[in-house]
C-alpha cells in the first residue's frame, strides 16, 4: 500500500502542474487580442499591401484552432500537455515547441541549479558560522555588503556586474575578465560539444557573471535565515543538554545546532525555487544567455500563446517536480515526519 | 588533554576523601543593563561522597543558576564573581575548556528538566546514548560496535526501558520515557556527581514517583552524590539527605532533612515549613506571603528581614520564638547580612538569631 505522505505529495504535484497549465492558457487569452491579425497588419503596412489580411488571420487561426470556442481549445490543449505536447509556436515555424524548449531549457537549468545551490550552501555556512560564533563581529561585517545586495533584482544586479566587469575601466586595461553574453565561445564550430574540455571550461567561464549575479544577490537572504534559525536552535533544550554531555564544540554545531536549523532552511528552497527560475530568466536576458529567458520574452513580445503556455508550463514542470524532490527527501532527513504519516 | 584523563583516574585512586562537592563563598551574577543581578551570593556548603542533597527556594532564589554554574554551563549575561567549587578535589573553575568538557558527564552530569525536550530530534536514542560516551572515550578506543550495542542496552534497562527504546526517536516516546532516557544518558559513565534541576517537573505524579525512584537506585548502586533541585517538600523529604534553603542568592539554611522539618532554624525556612499541609503525604512548596527581593539591589542587612516574622515581630511566630528574640538585636538585621554559621553540628544557618548562642 503507498503511503499517504508519498500520495499526498505527489498528489499535490499534479494539482500544482494542472493549475499552472490551465492559469498559462488562460491568462495570455484574457488579453483578447489577435496576434496573427496583428502581426500580418504590421508586416503589410511594412509592405504597403493590406488586401487579405482578415481572410489570412482568419485562415491561420482556424489552423491553429483559435476559432474554436475556448473549452474546446482548452480540453485538447490539457490533452496535449498530457502527452507532453507543447505543440507549435504561432511564429517559429521551423522547429516545434519541443524542439525549441530542448535546445533552450539545458542552459537555465544549469544556470539555475549551479547558482542556486552554491548560493544556498554558501549562504547557509555563513548563516550558521555568524551565529556559532558570535564573539567574531568580524563576521558580521562581513556579511553587510551581501544584505544590501539581497534588496537588489538578480537581473539589476546583473546590469550592475556587467558594469563593473565589462563596460568599465577593465576596458582600459584590454581586459576580458568574463564574457557579456553568451553560453560559450560561439567561434568554435564543433561547439556545443560536452565531451571537450575546453568547451566545458568556455561553458563555466560564461557562466560566471550570469550565475554570480544570483549568488551574490541570493547569499545574504540565506545567511539571515540561517541565522535566525541557528539563534532558535542555540535556544532549545537539546543542546544545553549536548553541553552538558560534554559533547566537543564542533559536534554541537554539525549535528545538533546545524543539522535542527537545516530542516526548515531546506523549506525555504522548496519554497524559493519559483521565485529563483522566474529570476534567473530575466537574467538571461541581460547576458543574452541562450535559455528559455530570451524566447520566453520573443514570445509574449509576439503574443505567442502556444509558445508562451509552453515556456511557462515547462517552467513550472521544473518547479514541481524539484519541489516534489525535496518533499520526498524530507523524511529521509527529518524523522518526525515520515512517509507513512501525513 | 592526557593529563586532564590522568588526573581524575590518581585522584580516585589515591586517598578517597568523604567529601565529593565543596562550594566556597560562590558568587553568581548577571550583569544586566539595569545592574548586577546577584542571583548566587557567597555560597558555600560541602556535599559528602553519595550524598543526596536537595535544593529549595522560591522562584527567583538562584537555585538553577547555582546549578548550573557548577557545571560552568552558564550562560551570558551569567559571570562567576568568586568563589570556588571542588569536585572531588579538582577545582571545576580553573580547568580550561577541554578538561571541563571531559568533566562534565563523566564526573557531573545533569538530568534535565521533566518533559523538556533535551533529547534531539533528529537521532535514535541510541545515537544520543553513545555519542556522550564516545566523546569521552580516547580515540581508538572505543569498544566494538556490539560491546557498545550491550551497553546501551544495559543502560536502558537499568532505567526501566526496553532495549527496543534504543532505535526509536525522542518524538515516539512519552515524557518519562524521555527523561528516563535522560537519566540513562546522565548515568551512561558512572559520574560522581548528578546535578537534577525539578527532573520531574511537568511529569504526572505517578511518572514523578516512578523516576525518582529510578533516580535513587542508579544514585544508589553508583554511590554517587544527588543536588536535587525542586519545589516539592514532599518529594525532598522522601528524597534527600540534607536539604538547603535558598532565600534571594544566599543559601540561608543546610541541614539534614529530616532535622530542618522537626526543628527549622532560619526564620523563613520555619514559615516555609508551617505553610506545608503535610510533608508526609504531599507537601507541594506553596511558598510565603510577600515578595521576594529584587537582586540588584538587596534590602540592606538580612534580605529577609522586610518579610522576616521575627524582625517584624509577626504574632503568629511570636510564641516559638520568644527567648530567642529576646538576644536578638535587631538592628543587626537592618545592617549586617547575617553568613551561613554552623550553628550546632551539621546545622548551618544564616540568621542573627543564632549568633549570640554559638
Ligand atoms: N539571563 C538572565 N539575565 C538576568 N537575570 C537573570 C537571568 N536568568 C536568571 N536571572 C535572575 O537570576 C535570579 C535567579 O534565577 P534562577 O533561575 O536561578 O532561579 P531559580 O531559583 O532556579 O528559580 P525557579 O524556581 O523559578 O527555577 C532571578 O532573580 C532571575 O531573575
Ligand atoms: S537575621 Fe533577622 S531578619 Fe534575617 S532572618 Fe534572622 S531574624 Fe529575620
Ligand atoms: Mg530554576
Amino acid at each position: 500500500m503507498p503511503s499517504k505522505y508519498i500520495v499526498g505529495r505527489v498528489g499535490m504535484f499534479f494539482l500544482t502542474i494542472f493549475l499552472a497549465s490551465t492559469l498559462v492558457f488562460f491568462l495570455p487569452r484574457l488579453s483578447g487580442r489577435d496576434p496573427f491579425r496583428e502581426k500580418l497588419f504590421e508586416e503589410a503596412q511594412r509592405g504597403g499591401y493590406l488586401e487579405d489580411v482578415d481572410e489570412i488571420a482568419a485562415a491561420l487561426n482556424e489552423r491553429y484552432g483559435f476559432d474554436r470556442p475556448l473549452w474546446q481549445q482548452y480540453v485538447s490543449y490539457l490533452g496535449e500537455i498530457a502527452r507532453f505536447d507543447l505543440g507549435t509556436s504561432q511564429f517559429t515555424f521551423s522547429k516545434s515547441n519541443n524542439q525549441l524548449l530542448a535546445e533552450t531549457l539545458g542552459w537555465t537549468i544549469g544556470l539555475t541549479f549551479i547558482s542556486a545551490m552554491v548560493a544556498f550552501f554558501i549562504g547557509t555556512g555563513m548563516g550558521a558560522i555568524m551565529e556559532w560564533r558570535r564573539q567574531n563581529t568580524g563576521l558580521l561585517a562581513a556579511m553587510a555588503p551581501f544584505l544590501m545586495m539581497s534588496a537588489v533584482p538578480y537581473f539589476i544586479f546583473g546590469l550592475v556586474l556587467l558594469t563593473v566587469f565589462w563596460f568599465s575601466w577593465l576596458q582600459a586595461f584590454d581586459w576580458e575578465l568574463f564574457p557579456p553574453y553568451g553560453a560559450y565561445d560561439p567561434t568554435v564550430e564543433e561547439w556545443p560539444d560536452w565531451s571537450d574540455f575546453r568547451f566545458l571550461g568556455s561553458a563555466v567561464w560564461h557562466a560566471t557573471l550570469p550565475a554570480l549575479s544570483i549568488v551574490l544577490v541570493s547569499l545574504g537572504g540565506w545567511a539571515m535565515g540561517m541565522r535566525g534559525m541557528m539563534v532558535t536552535t542555540k535556544g532549545e533544550d537539546y543542546m544545553l543538554q549536548a553541553e552538558a554531555k560534554g559533547l566537543p564544540d564542533n559536534v554541537r554545531f554539525y549535528r545538533y545546532a546545524i543539522r535542527n536549523s537545516l530542516l526548515p532552511q531546506l523549506t525555504g528552497l522548496a519554497l524559493q525555487i519559483g521565485l529563483i527560475v522566474s529570476g534567473v530568466v530575466l537574467v538571461e536576458i541581460v547576458f543574452t544567455y541562450p535559455g528559455v529567458g530570451g524566447l520566453l520574452v520573443q514570445s509574449i513580445r509576439n503574443s505567442d500563446y502556444p509558445l508562451i503556455q509552453g515556456i511557462v508550463f515547462v517552467l513550472a514542470f521544473c518547479t514541481a517536480v524539484t519541489t516534489l524532490l525535496l518533499d520526498m527527501i524530507y523524511p529521509l532527513i527529518d524523522p518526525r515526519i515520515s512517509y507513512s504519516g501525513n | 588533554m592526557t593529563t586532564a584523563e590522568a588526573a581524575p583516574e590518581t585522584a580516585t585512586n589515591g586517598q578517597r576523601s568523604d567529601v565529593l562537592l565543596e562550594v566556597e563563598n560562590l558568587k553568581v551574577y548577571y550583569d544586566t543593563d539595569a545592574g548586577q543581578v546577584k542571583a548566587v551570593d557567597d555560597v558555600s556548603f560541602t556535599l559528602q561522597r553519595g550524598e543526596r542533597m536537595g535544593l529549595v527556594g522560591e522562584s527567583g532564589s538562584g537555585k538553577t543558576t547555582m546549578a548550573m554554574a557548577l557545571m560552568r554551563l552558564h550562560k551570558p549575561p551569567a559571570i562567576i564573581a568568586g568563589g570556588t567549587v571542588k569536585l572531588d578535589g579538582v577545582s571545576i573553575l580553573d580547568l580550561n575548556e577541554e578538561e571541563m568538557r571531559q568533566t562534565r558527564l563523566r564526573d557531573i552530569a545533569l538530568v534535565p528538566q521533566g518533559a523538556m525536550n533535551s533529547l534531539n530530534p533528529v537521532y535514535r536514542v541510541r545515537d544520543q546514548i553513545v555519542d556522550g560516551i564516545k566523546h569521552h572515550t580516547p580515540k581508538g578506543e572505543m569498544p566494538s560496535k556490539s560491546i557498545v550495542a550491550e551497553r546501551v542496552v544495559e543502560l536502558l534497562n537499568s532505567v526501566g526501558l526496553d532495549a527496543s527504546v534504543a532505535d526509536m526517536y525522542p518524538h515516539e516516546l512519552s515524557g518519562g520515557m524521555k527523561q528516563r532516557v535522560a537519566l540513562a544518558v546522565a548515568t551512561s559513565l558512572r559520574p560522581k556527581m548528578i546535578l537534577a534541576d525539578e527532573p520531574t517537573s511537568a511529569l504526572d505524579v505517578v511518572v514523578q514517583r516512578q523516576i525518582m525512584l529510578t533516580l535513587e537506585q542508579l544514585q544508589q548502586e553508583m554511590q554517587a552524590s544527588v543536588l536535587l533541585v525542586g519545589h516539592d517538600m514532599g518529594l525532598m523529604a522522601q528524597f534527600a539527605d540534607v536539604l538547603g534553603v535558598m532565600y534571594a542568592g544566599h543559601l540561608v539554611e543546610f541541614a539534614p532533612i529530616d532535622e530542618v522539618f522537626e526543628n527549622p532554624k532560619h526564620p523563613y525556612t520555619k514559615k516555609l515549613i508551617s505553610s506545608l499541609p503535610d510533608i508526609q503525604v504531599k507537601g507541594k512548596f506553596t511558598g510565603i506571603d510577600g515578595l521576594p527581593p529584587t537582586l540588584v539591589v538587596p534590602p540592606p542587612g538580612c534580605r529577609f528581614h522586610p518579610r522576616c516574622p521575627i524582625y517584624n515581630d509577626d504574632e503568629d511566630f511570636r510564641g516559638e520564638f520568644t527567648d530567642l528574640r529576646g538576644g536578638l538585636d535587631t538592628g543587626l538585621c537592618t545592617t549586617v547580612d547575617p553568613p551561613l554559621n554552623e550553628v550546632e553540628p551539621r546545622r548551618w544557618v544564616a540568621c542573627h538569631l543564632y549568633e549570640g548562642g554559638a
